[in-house]
């Protein structure tokens, strides 16, 4: 029972790392219909902030703050520069150019700093410990799961509510009718993109914090996986990408935990086992909706 | 329209036009001149590993330049990033060869990428000493014109299960292995044949991918569920999970001893884990802490240039291979500087004092005997035990 | 038209045919062998990119994982053309009829596509059904499934210590003759009523099932032979560089191959000829900048990374300003290749009159 109580923790852990950056995925993916492998590199471009500003002996707060507004920065950047001159291309061409950014933001990340992994120290305060009944619970883990529940509340508030919210959902629903009835588009996307850039930078600071360190292509194969997430959960739903992540970090843990040795080496390739199954029995994913209504 | 065709076929004859003014070798070296060239990956998956060596070699090269070269024929030096790319490894070796006139080729610390580049320094008759890759049989694999500048896994495993047994007074032992990679499943391998041998029990195994894996809490769970805990955990992985597997299996209580092979020779490793690394036992290359003559030296020299402490012992490998080609060429050459005379020079060579150690080449063999040293960390700092063999 | 230097047989003929192979044949006897190695990867590489614009260009499949179709070639390929002695000894716990299979290499790297095909039909069948971005997410799992499977099966594959012992099949020679052959049926595929229908579903959809074209049949039909082709592309690399591992078909090759498609523009197999021309050789020249060098005095301190960089800003930039690739939508390499036009053309009185007519005009500085 032990046993399973901590898979349980793990995968939800994991799984909300997955969430938040899966939602900025779903997000983007739900206006314009890019694929950016470039996501999950804000992650690694997050912890490279905090992590600088920390050593320039700023209060934490700030630094993690200032770290956020790096990632959005960047995440504006990103759209501004590589993907909105393509936006009328085909989207082949734009996840091609998502994964020349990618390439990019590792590569200069290389060069400025090193390829070596750092140490991605937090205050004593994060990593305490907490046993209860023989299972252990990290300060870290309770960060994660209150900083990641806050989050969805407050985005999907944002995103319910607001009139920009408002109109990034018609934008996903019918991008020429929303321009017909007066948003501006770009004004929309930057949105988007920016929420993007928040969650997965804090996700990229949550990640490095548990795990305490961090190299220049952290960021990639969970963006990658974070995407798989959100197309199990159904791009395009915010629920869904949510949902989608804790699916996929609780599966995961359980598959490397519950199956012998010689299967676990499996584990990433069964990732997209899953997502291929999903995508059999549920075209638009377990919670989306189909796309017959896009024109 | 036309102009995009015509551009077009004008690219085209121009990169015929390229490839045919490639043409024709270039004069062969000059006799007052060594040409040595090497690969290495530093950029890619290689990259934490391969810079430092690349910095290592380097730096050699410069010292003996400075004190007068090679049996007084100053060596000139050319180097080639090949991205860890597999394709890249046997193009930039052929290419150093071919075009670059290199009598002998170095580089490259991963095993698979110094089989490619190696067999293509093999098919041009010229050696090539891998200053990083420990896998024992890369020279079977590709031919006798390869030598490993490191020990081989078995030998660095061998002596840990030894130590581990017999030192330390373990008898039952966990090992997880990076199923991805060969020098991990080798490492593992050579333990565990060692550790039986000697009498121990291995209780349980496992394994994982090394794609962005972070996670190992599945695992640790399956260790915390068992009866008896073992007495040592044998982590065979790379330098970048270290850390990680150190803070999440001792945060579970798992506080045994954990051993690792030259994977774990990282001072960043006891950076990030802090306490968590106490009681952490590695065979590695070189103790940089020894207060040997050749070790401070390094050290310093390698401060002053990079501006930062040797990153790992793959520093000292690339010291070391370069200085020795030179103690090859030196010693065991009386005529002329070839590529063949060179490949026979370096498996002639006996009592190589090296800052990664002695290296000797013995018995026809190409993986050089080496003592392995055996270091700990302790709060936050590398202590060394011991030198095997 | 008639008269213009693009429509010209003889600079069809020099430009298409004669150059490339004087080049080959240069190459492989009197250079040095680095230039016929890389010239070898560039016709690979054609290959791949060929193959891989067959999916990605004309049907609307986007698929990123051709890598793990390579490998798939690359292993088996290698495992039937290897000595049984040298591969029992090198593999342990191989089974004893995969060791005593030693075929010769054409063959080999046919039953290597064949199989290749056969996965991608077996995977293709569920998969293909997925739109278009998802497919590509999967394609790019199908590589990573791929590799897990090769690493997981050392019995059979020697898992992740690789490969090696290969036989050096693949010289240059062969590689052109191959590059050709398959640029060739390609060429005839596309040219064929079924070429034509592909494009037909590319252009529009819609129309094309109003006309009974059935999509999944013709994208299951175009994943399968250019899995097939980028067997065979990887069965070639695996006998040029003699050893092969499972971390030598990841997502770099991957990600590379589709680089070239896009660069040198997916909508044609010409475009394969550019965009590898680009990938493979570029970074070759850019390496240059990356060792440190020396101005005026001033040591610039090795910049490891910058090439990586500057081919992705290249890929971005290009891109961005010509969407549609280096080739845009002409054909015009691959179609003056196989054109029995350009040939018969060299016969023809008019043609030498246009050519001298073209060269008089240039000389006299006139518009062409």
């Amino acid at each position: 029972m032990d046993f399973f109580i901590t898979q349980l923790i793990n995968g939800l852990k994991m799984g909300s790392i997955y969430a938040l950056v899966a939602i900025g995925y779903s997000m983007v993916y739900g206006i314009l219909r890019l694929v950016n492998f470039a996501h999950g590199d804000l992650m690694m471009i997050a912890t490279y902030g905090a992590w600088m500003l920390i050593s320039f002996k700023l209060p934490i707060g700030v630094s993690l703050g200032g770290a956020i507004v790096i990632t959005v920065i960047f995440a504006v950047l990103m759209e501004r520069l590589a993907y909105r001159p393509l936006r009328k291309g085909g989207s082949e061409t734009t996840l091609m150019a998502s994964l020349a950014v990618s390439t990019l933001l590792q590569n200069i990340a290389t060069l400025i700093f090193s390829p070596q992994n750092q140490a991605f120290k937090l205050p004593d305060f994060f990593s305490k410990t907490y046993s209860i009944k023989g299972v252990q619970l990290s300060m870290m883990n309770i960060i994660t799961f209150a900083v990641t529940i806050v989050l969805l509340v407050v985005i999907s508030l944002v995103i319910k509510k607001t009139r920009a919210g408002m109109a990034m959902r018609a934008c996903s629903d019918n991008m020429a009718a929303a321009q017909l009835m007066g948003i501006n588009v770009n004004n929309i996307i930057v949105f988007a993109f920016s929420i993007g850039g928040v969650l997965a930078a804090t996700a990229g600071i949550m990640y490095s914090g548990s795990y305490t360190s961090f190299s220049p292509d952290m960021g990639f194969m969970i963006g990658i996986k974070a995407f798989v997430a959100a197309v199990i959960g159904g791009i395009g739903s915010f629920g869904g990408a949510a949902l989608g992540g804790l699916v996929l970090g609780l599966l995961e843990m359980f598959f490397a935990g519950y199956l012998p040795s010689s299967v676990t080496s499996y584990r990433t390739a069964c990732v997209f086992l899953i997502l291929i199954v999903v995508l059999l029995l549920k075209p638009n994913g377990l919670f989306g909706k189909s796309d017959e209504r896009r024109s | 329209m036309k102009k995009r065709i015509l551009t077009l076929a004008l690219a085209l004859t121009m990169a015929a036009a390229t490839a045919m003014t490639g043409c024709g070798k270039k004069d062969s070296a000059s006799s007052d001149t060594i040409n040595i060239g090497t690969v290495f990956n530093t950029t890619g998956y290689m990259a934490a590993y391969e810079q430092p060596a690349a910095n290592g070699f380097q730096l050699a090269v410069d010292e003996i330049n400075e004190a007068g070269g090679i049996s007084g024929k100053k060596i000139t030096y050319t180097t080639i990033n090949a991205q860890s790319d597999a394709a890249q490894n046997a193009s930039a070796t052929t290419k150093l060869i071919d075009v670059n006139n290199a009598v002998v080729v170095a580089g490259v610390c991963e095993a698979n990428l110094a089989i490619t580049a190696g067999t293509a320094a093999q098919d041009a008759g010229v050696p090539f000493v891998t200053v990083g890759a420990t896998l024992p049989d890369i020279p079977d694999r590709v031919g006798d014109g390869l030598y490993l500048a490191p020990y081989g896994d078995n030998t660095q495993a061998y002596a840990l299960a030894e130590y581990a047994y017999n030192d330390l007074g373990l008898k039952t032992a966990y090992v997880i292995e990076d199923s991805t990679s060969e020098y991990t499943l080798a490492l593992s391998k050579y333990f565990k044949e060692r550790f039986k041998e000697l009498g121990g029990e291995i209780v349980l195994e496992d394994s994982y991918d090394e794609n962005g894996y972070t996670d190992f809490s599945a695992s640790i769970s399956k260790v915390t569920a068992l009866d008896k805990k073992p007495d040592l955990l044998f982590f065979s992985s790379f330098t970048d999970q270290a850390p990680i597997m150190l803070q999440q299996y001792r945060a579970q209580g798992l506080d045994m001893p954990v051993m690792s092979g030259d994977g774990f020779d990282s001072l960043t490793i006891a950076e990030i884990a802090g306490k968590d690394a106490n009681n952490v036992y590695y065979s590695t290359h070189v103790n940089l802490d020894a207060d040997s003559d050749v070790v401070t030296k390094f050290k310093a020299a390698y401060k002053e240039k990079y501006s930062t402490e040797p990153e790992n012992a793959f520093a000292a490998l690339g010291y070391d291979s370069a200085y020795l080609i030179k103690y090859a060429i030196e010693n065991y050459i009386d005529g002329d500087i070839t590529s063949d005379s060179i490949k026979e020079a370096i498996g002639k060579v006996t009592g190589f004092e090296g800052v990664t150690g002695t290296i000797s080449y013995e018995n026809g063999s190409h993986v050089p005997t080496k003592s392995v040293s055996i270091n700990k960390f302790e709060n936050g700092e590398v202590v060394f035990l011991k030198n095997v063999g | 038209m008639k008269g213009t230097l693009k429509n010209n047989s003889i600079f069809k003929f020099i430009i298409v045919v004669l150059l490339p192979v004087l080049a080959v044949i240069i190459c492989h006897n009197a250079m040095p062998s680095y230039y016929s190695m890389m010239i070898s990867l560039f016709l690979i590489n054609v290959i791949l990119t060929a193959s891989l614009n067959l999916t990605n260009g004309f049907t609307g499949i986007f698929n990123i994982g051709q890598a793990g179709f390579m490998a798939i070639g690359a292993y088996i390929s290698s495992l039937l053309t290897m000595e049984p002695n040298i591969k029992a000894a090198r593999i342990s716990g191989l089974p004893q009829w995969i060791a005593n299979i030693h075929i010769p290499f054409p063959a080999a790297i046919i039953i290597a596509g064949v199989i290749a095909m056969l996965i991608a039909m077996i995977i293709g069948f569920p998969v293909l059904r997925a739109r278009g971005d998802y497919l590509s997410v999967i394609t790019l799992g199908l590589v990573i499934i791929i590799k897990a499977v090769i690493d997981n099966n050392p019995q059979i594959t020697n898992g992740s210590k690789g490969l090696g012992g290969i036989k050096g099949y693949a010289t240059l020679p062969v590689i052109f003759i191959v590059t050709i052959l398959v640029l060739f049926i390609l060429y005839r595929i596309m040219k064929s009523s079924f070429g034509r229908n592909m494009i037909a579903i590319r252009d529009d959809e819609p129309a094309a099932v109003s006309l009974g074209i059935n999509v999944t049949r013709y994208r299951l039909l175009s994943f399968m032979i250019s899995a097939f082709f980028g067997a065979i592309g990887g069965g070639l690399w695996a006998h040029l560089y003699k050893s092969i591992a499972p971390s030598f078909f990841y997502f770099n090759e991957s990600f590379n191959i589709v680089e070239m498609s896009v660069l040198g523009g997916m909508a044609t197999l010409s475009g394969a000829i550019p965009g590898a021309l680009i990938v493979t050789f570029l970074p070759q020249l850019l390496a240059n900048l990356e060792s440190g060098f020396t101005i005026f005095g001033a040591t610039v301190p090795p910049l490891y990374g910058l090439s990586n960089i500057i081919m992705s800003l290249i890929f971005i930039l290009v891109i961005i300003f010509k969407r549609t690739g280096i080739t845009g939508n002409s054909d015009y390499i691959v179609n003056s290749m196989f054109d029995k036009n350009t040939y018969i053309g060299l016969f023809k009185k008019q043609t030498w009159v246009d050519m001298g007519n073209i060269v008089k005009s240039m000389f006299s500085h006139k518009k062409i």
